[in-house]
This record gives structure tokens, sequence and C-alpha cells, in this order.
């Protein structure tokens, strides 16, 4: 028999889990993507290129400027442009402010509820209202980070081939790092407030990040070899959802703030070094539940590094030139970290600048896997322990977990 | 105006949820929050029932799959007052395509495997179901969320903007991409109300919250302008069609505008 | 009247010493091609050669966006919000600028003046500055190309300086205050600035009479032009928004989210856009675009009775501001025949027999 979950509450997007129980035990759970394809990589076949980084941005509300910023990574590098160090730091001052945006939506109003038992946040926020405010504002210190470099708080085009449409004061990168520095303190007890969870969902084997900690020119995995993704992930249809599924060496694979931390540990700034070290035995055990505790440490590791670059660039000094674009003939794959995890660009121009092919994969596409088997393993555990709401509860806490949205995984072009 | 709470539901269709998240972070939802009682909203309330009687409903993202067509007939008959937000809504987003039919896109994307749902060509939620009120953009600036249900509260009808970004460049002193740098910009033919936020960045307008109805959305003497800025047929209607794609009168308005050239 | 002369040397204290008479607001160049007044900080910045600004001084005075009033519909009542307007000074105005604003004037500063406007009409202080025209000028045609009043003093450039025309009572004190800044005026000054209005005089691209633009365009309102020009029209709005005469405003009320407060706001509006003249019960008196295109040029030319002049200034600025590229001048120039010749092909119904508003079908009919 199947049982079907209803539709998964506090995640972006829309999504179902369905288990299939025969001879009374769990035999299989598949993880049902039921929002409607979008079909964005033939919207953008044969347009010039100067609109494909605003209407990828649509993919997805909360992390917009990740695909904005991968989508003129990758046009950039198939037409062979070069920008300074400056317009690099710009781009990742804004991933910074958008991985403050969604961890802290994430953790203070989808996962906290669950840590006190509360239904939601807006229940919860009548005993712990300060936690709700504080995640508020931290949220909205990351957004003004992203109107600032992005252009808007969602789908802003300010960030284009070249460079940017306007670039911040130095009044405005004051504020950014008097503010940082101002919120570390709450970020800090973030961190002590997620470490309390425990571990379920399966342990992922195999982890991928980009090279570099928000962006990068190719992915690492555990072994730290750089590649290029169709070099080790193969992707595959279903018939059940409209997302399709990825492995890496025929096996599921994690990508995320877990994955960032354990790869590329070595890159963080100081105090967010010294909370990985306080807590690597936990989350080198690869439990899927501690990416919400690895989510909180990244909290803290970008409020430092937003400080230490709107530092460098006021050191600086703003030049606010853009580098001259000319489109060619090529083909060019922007990899960059999605607050959820590595999300790819792909794109192939021809001479006049239009898109001849593109190729995107987003983070919740690559994890679809892994949260298949993290959902099977529970279910297996709990089926028949515990009654069925219970076991729903646990089910939506380990999606949860991956943070995933949803709305992103579909929309795909065979490779 | 009853002491009685506004009940508000918040559904979701295909998007990227920008809409919902535009209205949850608002500031001022706290200040909404003693007025209204919120129904449904999957996003943030884990107890959120399917869909019930409400008095406002607001609903975002294109009608693409079968399961949609029915949510949005089920939340018009248990709904008082039905708002399409976003431009997903109102005119079927980034995401509609007229031009190929869906077979043929189907088998681009996914070959010949098949999905046990039914999807469908990207449509205005107005397509299936009648529509009381449109927030336009993508995203809705938070001031229209704030306007429209400001007036609801007063059971007045908000008003409908029927005039282009240009005013609201002039009003806030921006420059001109348009003259100075001809760049593409949508401006003219876009509709009004985020006080031109991308010109004052030094970008052209990319029209997302949609041509302006009532007619006076001139895409010919656009297509003109553009065509004098050295922009092909193929890219002007390209553009223009982002966030325009079932708008029945632009290709032939710029059509007429290239044809003149042959004679 | 006083004149003094400015030497160059002194131009940039003498910007400093009127910051002392509030803020100061000066021509600056905020992108290539275009410019604006802002407020200045650095004095260095100012541009004393510019050819037009792309917002008209009246933004200082009658503002783009307004806060009339605020109410509360359960106490049903409400509370205008006049700001206190500190004073500030406007410099760099151009001829035509200072004719716009004495236009302004006639409107809002009437029997019955305007609240806001007055209380910011009274707190500026306006500076004027000389010209050289480029081909988009017309302001000769106006005859609103030297400024007799309406200015508090008014720069007029030299070789070596300027020469000050002293324009009212504060202008007074503003020299009298800074008097060591100044010099008396020499010859060779005069023959300056006579040379520089000759040679300005001749700058013009036009030089012709216009005096009876106003009644030939009510006569050949149904020439060929207005269909032509009205169809590549893109009814922006932007010849509206630049004009230093358009005085059009639309109001709208704002209800908070308590459903009980809000404000209502007044801003510019266009008589480009078609709920310009949509009134009450549906009606349009001009529900097409070409309608609402010759409503403007006539609008424009139309005759001001208080000043004996029409309520166009010629600053240009319709014209360099349109992106779809439509000349106010030869359009213009094409009713009253100084461009190609063409006569009208009917006589329009408009055309009053017995005065405007008495005319016999005009009903506008909407589309």
């Amino acid at each position: 028999m199947i049982i079907e979950l209803r539709e998964f509450t506090r995640v972006e997007g829309n999504g179902k889990a369905e288990i299939v129980i025969e001879d009374g035990e769990v035999k299989d759970v598949r993880l049902k993507i039921i929002e409607g394809p979008r079909f964005f990589e033939l919207l953008t076949i044969g347009r010039h290129y100067y609109d494909v980084p605003d209407i990828e941005a649509r993919i997805c509300a909360i992390c917009y400027l990740a695909h904005s910023v991968a989508s003129v990574m990758g046009i950039e590098r198939a037409f062979g442009v070069e920008v300074p160090e400056e317009i690099t730091l710009l781009r990742e001052l804004g991933l910074i402010g958008e991985l403050l945006e969604s961890h802290a939506l994430h953790l203070y109003l989808l996962v906290a509820p669950d840590v006190f038992g509360y239904p939601d946040a807006i229940r919860m926020a009548s005993k712990h209202g300060e936690l709700v405010k504080e995640g508020i504002a931290l949220k909205a210190f990351g957004n003004r980070i992203r109107e600032l470099i992005g252009g808007r708080e969602i789908h802003g085009i300010n960030v284009k081939p070249g460079g940017f449409g306007r670039y911040p004061t130095t009044e405005e990168l004051e504020a950014i790092e008097r503010e940082s520095a101002a919120f570390l303190r709450l970020a800090k007890r973030a961190v002590r407030l997620f470490a309390s969870l425990g571990p379920y969902g399966e342990k992922a084997e195999h982890f991928l990040a980009t090279d570099n900690y928000l962006w990068g020119e190719k992915l690492i995995a555990e072994d730290k070899e750089s590649f290029h993704y169709a070099e080790r992930i193969e992707e595959r249809s279903l018939v059940y959802s409209f997302a399709k599924q990825s492995l890496y060496g025929g096996e599921p694979f994690f990508v995320g703030s877990l994955a960032r931390l354990l790869l590329k540990g070595e890159q963080l700034t100081p105090e967010a070094k010294r909370l990985l070290e306080e807590h690597r035995e936990k989350l080198s055990t690869g439990y899927v539940s501690y990416n919400n505790l690895a989510q909180a440490i990244e909290l803290v590791y970008a409020l430092e590094r937003a400080g230490e670059i709107a530092k460098t660039l006021l050191d600086r000094g703003i030049s606010g030139e853009n580098v001259p674009v000319e489109p060619k003939e090529g083909e060019g794959i922007g990899y960059v970290e999605a607050p959820r995890g590595v999300l790819i660009h792909h794109y192939r121009t021809d001479s006049d600048g239009k898109i001849a092919y593109s190729n995107i994969i987003t983070p919740t596409a690559l994890n679809h896997a892994m949260i298949e088997v993290s959902l099977l393993k529970e279910a297996r555990a709990l089926y028949g322990e515990v009654d069925e709401g219970e076991m729903v509860q646990r089910l939506e806490e380990t999606v949860r977990a991956f943070d995933p949205c949803i709305s992103c995984s579909v929309h795909l072009v065979k490779f | 105006m009853s002491e009685k709470k506004i009940r508000i539901g918040f559904y979701a269709l295909t998007s990227c949820y920008g809409c919902q998240l535009q209205f949850a972070m608002m500031d001022e939802i706290l200040q909404l929050i003693p007025n209204a009682e919120i129904v449904c909203w999957y996003m943030l309330e884990r107890d959120s029932k399917e869909v019930e009687p409400v008095d406002i409903a607001f609903i975002e993202g294109s009608v693409s799959t079968e399961e949609e067509v029915e949510l949005v007939k089920e939340v018009r008959e248990k709904s008082k007052i039905v708002v399409a937000v976003g431009a997903c809504a109102t005119q079927g987003g980034v995401q509609s395509w007229t031009d190929k039919p869906l077979d043929e896109l189907w088998k681009t994307v996914y070959g010949d495997g098949k999905v046990k749902f039914q999807p469908r060509m990207a449509k205005p939620v107005e397509e299936y179901i009648k529509v009381d009120y449109r927030l336009y953009g993508c995203p809705p600036e938070k001031r229209d969320f704030l306007y429209a249900i400001g007036t609801f509260l007063v059971g007045s009808w908000p008003e409908d903007i029927d005039y282009p970004v240009c005013l609201e460049c002039r009003l806030r002193g921006n420059t001109c991409v348009l003259i100075e740098r001809g760049e593409p910009c949508l401006g003219p033919i876009t509709r009004a109300g985020c006080d031109a936020r991308c010109p004052a960045f030094n970008v052209a307008c990319i029209g997302c919250r949609g041509a302006i109805g009532y007619d006076v959305a001139w895409f010919d003497s656009l297509a003109k302008t553009f065509k004098e800025k050295g922009y092909t047929k193929e890219e002007i209607i390209e553009r223009m069609k982002i966030f325009n794609a079932h708008n029945p009168k632009l290709e032939e308005m710029v059509n007429k505008i290239f044809q003149e050239v042959k004679e | 009247m006083r004149y003094v002369k400015l030497p160059k040397e002194n131009t940039y204290t003498f910007l400093e010493r009127l910051k002392e008479w509030g803020r100061l607001y000066a021509p600056v160049k905020i992108s290539e091609k275009f410019y604006d007044f802002r407020e200045i900080d650095d004095v260095r910045k100012v541009e004393f050669h510019y050819n037009r600004t792309i917002m008209p001084p009246k933004k200082f005075f009658f503002q783009p966006r307004e806060k009339l009033f605020e109410f509360s519909i359960k106490d049903a009542e409400y509370r205008e919000t006049l700001e206190d307007v500190e004073p500030f000074v406007v410099f760099g105005v151009h001829a035509c600028d200072i004719f716009g604003l004495k236009i302004m004037d006639t409107i809002y500063l009437d029997e019955l003046p305007d609240k806001y406007y007055k209380v910011r009409r009274e707190k500026g202080v306006i500076i004027g500055i000389s010209c050289m025209p480029d081909e988009y000028c017309f302001c000769n045609l106006r005859e609103t190309d030297f400024a007799d009043d309406g200015f508090d003093l008014f720069l007029h450039e030299l070789p070596d300086g300027w020469l000050v025309r002293v324009g009212s009572p504060t202008g007074h004190r503003i020299v009298d205050k800074n008097i060591k800044l100044f010099e008396e005026v020499t010859t060779e000054d005069i023959c300056n600035f006579r040379d520089f209005e000759n040679k300005r005089a001749q700058a013009f691209k036009y030089h012709e009479d216009w005096g009876n633009l106003r009644y030939l365009l009510e006569l050949e309102m149904e020439h060929p032009m207005w269909d032509e020009q009205s169809d590549i029209c893109l009814a922006c709005g932007i010849c509206n928004t630049t004009c230093p005469t358009c005085r059009c405003y639309e109001v709208q009320d704002i209800v908070n989210l308590d459903g009980n407060t809000g404000y209502r706001e007044r801003r510019w509006d266009s008589c480009q856009f078609r709920s310009h003249g949509l009134v009450a019960g549906n009606h349009n008196f001009r529900p097409t675009k070409k309608d609402r295109f010759r409503n403007r040029y006539l609008c424009k030319n139309s005759y001001n009775e208080k000043l004996g002049l029409s309520y166009c200034v010629g600053c240009g600025r319709c014209t360099y501001f349109c992106p779809a590229g439509i000349s106010f001048v030869r359009n213009l120039r094409t009713i009253m025949g100084l461009e190609e010749k063409s006569c009208p092909p009917e006589l329009s119904e408009e055309i009053p027999k017995r005065g405007f508003a008495y005319a016999t079908g005009i009903r506008g009919e909407d589309i």
C-alpha cells in the first residue's frame, strides 16, 4: 500500500512524499515534486545575453542573486571576459547577503518552531518573540545587502555581465561594516541554539562544493580534486516527479552548508573556524540534520566575511568601472554556492551573443537522491513505532534539514 | 468596517515564491496581525488547511498543471475577493511560451521520459477564473500590497495604474538610459508603481510589471524608437515578450513598424 | 537697477557664502549628458555652462510628490502637513526658467494661493545665470530670453567674472553682506556684456515672429502633422514632467494597514496619460492619443493674461528629452507654414464659432 503524506509545510515550494509499504515493511520512499515545470533552460535559447541573467533570477526568489551571478559568470566565461577583483568581491558580498537572508529565514522561521515544538513561527512568537525578531532583523540585513548589490530585495537587475549598473557608495559600505559587527553576537547565539538538534536522516557519504567558498572555477568532492560537473555527475528522469535526480559515482551525495564546512573549512574566517572546530566531531558524522547547525555557523562566517569585504573595498577605494563585453562564440560554466548548495549554470553562446544551449542544475535537484534516502531511513525507523502524525512530523523535519528550494529544482534539460 | 478579523489566504501555484516572500518580509505585516487572520499559508504554517473560505485570497504563480486549474477554481468558490499577485498570476510570467506547442517543449526537456502529472502551458490565473484585483510586478512592491490591503480594509477599491514608469523616473530625477545610452528600456510601455527602481540603478527597465492596460501601451512607437537605436525586430519582440508573452497586440504592433520599410 | 561685478577668482567663495543663506542647490552633471539641480556640498562641482536640467526648477516649489494632509477615518478629521520650510538658495537658473517660475506664480499664487507652494516660494532665493543657446533653445521666439524680474541676483558672464544685476531686497542684502567680494563695474565690463548679449542674440537657430501661433494652432486642428507625430508619440509624459510650466497634478489617498489612518498625496500628472481627461461617469474628454498630443500644444501656446506671454518659455526640454525624437519646435513651425508647406485637408469641427465652450458637436464622444 502507499501512504501519501500531505504537502510539506514550512519549506519553499510544493512537494510531497509517498511511502511504499509492502508486507508490513517500508520498501521505498518517493519524493514527489509537484511544482509545475517552467522550462527555464529553453526560455533562454536564442535570447541575447543581456536579458538572460535577469530571466534566470526568476527561477527562485530566495536565492535569485545566486542564479543571477552564476548566469553572469557562465556568460563571461563563454565570452572570455575577465573581471577585476573589485567586481568579484562585490559579487561575493551579494552572495553573502543572500546566504544571511536565506539561512536566517530557514533557521529562525522554518526550523526554530520545531526546536521549541510550535506549529509555526507566528505562534512561536508569543513565547519567543525576541528570537523571531532577531531572525527577522538578520534577514532584513541580508536583504539590505542584496538590495545594494542586486538592485532589489527580490529579483534585482543590477548584476550584469561586465560589472554592475550602479556601484555602492562609501557610506553604504561603511554601514555594512558596522552592522555586520553588531549582528555577530546574535549569530553566535543561534549556533548554540541549533547545536541542540539531534541526528536524524541518513549519513551522507559524498559531499560536493565549489572550489572557492561561495563561487568557483570548478567543483571539488571529498578527495579535493577539482572537476567539471559532467565528468562525475549523472542525471536521470523520474516518473513521479518533475525534478531529475543526480548521482555521484552511482550514489547519492550532499551539497549545502555541511558540505561547504567540511570541504572548505580552512577558508573560513577566525570566529567561524573556531566554531567549526568546536562542533567538528558532530558535523563529521555526516548526518543530514546537522546541516541546520552548519547553517548557523555559516551565519557567523557570513557576518565576518561581509565586514572583511567591506573593509577591503573601502581601503582600496571603489573605481566603479565596468569591463566592456564583446559577445563571441564560446562555452562557459558558472559555479556558485547558493545558500542551499552548488548551483551550476552552463551556457554555449554564438557569435552574436545569443544563447545556443543552456543547462542549469540546482542544489535541491542535486540533493534529491539524498533526501529520498534520508526519508527512507527515518520511515523505516519510525513506521509501526509511532503514530502517523508524529512520523509525518519527523519526515518533514528531515526534509527541512536540507532547506530545499523546490521551485528551483524544476526546470531542466536533458544533458 | 467591522471588528471581525479579515480572513486572508495565500495560495501559490507554479512560481518562484517571490510574491509570498515579499509579503512575508514586510515589517508592516505585524500591524496587520491584529486586524487579520491568516488562514492558509503553507510556507509559514504547519497547520495550514486546504482551501478554506476566506475574505481575501492572494494567488501567486501561473497555472501550469491540471491540479492547479482545480485549485484556482476552488479558491474562487470559497473566497470573496481574489487578488492575483505578481507577473506569473497576472500575465503568465517569464515561463509563458506561446510560440512552441507543449509537446515539443516537453520532448526537448524530458526526452521520451514520461511524468505522471499533467503539465500545461503557463497561463495567467484570469484565464480560468474571475479575478477581482491584480497586483503587478515581479515581485510586486511592498507599497502595492500595503495600498491594496489598506484600501480593502476601508471597504473601498484600489485605483489602477494606467501610466508608465517614465513618470516615476522623472519624479525621482533619474537620468534616461534610453536617450543617453540607447539601451532598450521598456519603461514607456510598462506600468508604473515601482518608483522607477531599476533606472535609478542605471539599468534599463525590463518591464516586470507588465505592459500598461487600457490600450495605452504603445508597442509600435517604442519599437520605432528601438529600431532607430539599431535593434532588430527579433531582439525587440523577444525583450518585450519576457513579461508580456500573452499580450495579443504586441507582435502585431511591432510588425507594423518593420513592414513599412519594405514599401 | 544696481550693478556690481563679481571677479572670477571670487566665484567659489561667493558660492560658499551663499550657503549661509540656506541650503544651496545648483546645476551639476548627473551623468554623461544630463544635468540637474542638486544640493551642493562641494562648490567645485557646480556647472556654470549647462544647456538644460532634466528637472525644471519648479520642483523646489511645486514638489514632484507632496503629502497634503493626514487623516483619520474614525475620528473624521484631517491635519495638514505643511512642513517648516528652511530657506534655500537655487543658483544658476536660466532666464527661461525664471519666466517659468513667474508663470507658475500666476497659477499658484493668485487670489487663492496654494499653501504648499507659497510657503516654499517665500523661502527660496533665486540666482540667475546667463547662457548661450544651443540648437534646441527658442526662448527668443517666446520673449523669455532676458529676465527683468523674478530673481534676487542675476549673473551675466564676462571673460573675467560676472556682471551682477540685483533684483530684490534680498539680493541687496546678499551683496551688502559680502561687499568685499564685489568690485565696481568698469567700461570694459559693459563692453564685454554687450558683446556677449549680441553674440547670444545671433546664436539662436530661428529668428521669426510667433505672434499668431496660438490662433493658427486652433485653425489648423486637422493638419496631417497631428496624425503623423502623435503616431510616433510614446505617451510617456516626459514632455510634461520636464516642462518648467506644466502644473497639473493628481491626488491619491493612501490608507494605512490599521484601516483608519492615512494620508493624501499629490504628484505631478501628465495630460498625455489616459486618465487625465477621464471623469466620473466614465466620460473621457481626450479619449485618443492624438487628442491628448494636440491638447498639449494648444495648452502650452495659450495666452497667459497676467504676463502677456505663452505658457511655453522656449527652454527646449520637451524636444531634448523626448525618447521618440519628436521636435516641438519643428511641429509648431510646420503649423505656421515655415517648414514644408501643406494646407489642412478640412476644417475642424472644434474650431469655435461662438467661443470654445459653446461650440456644438463638442461632446467628446469617446471611441
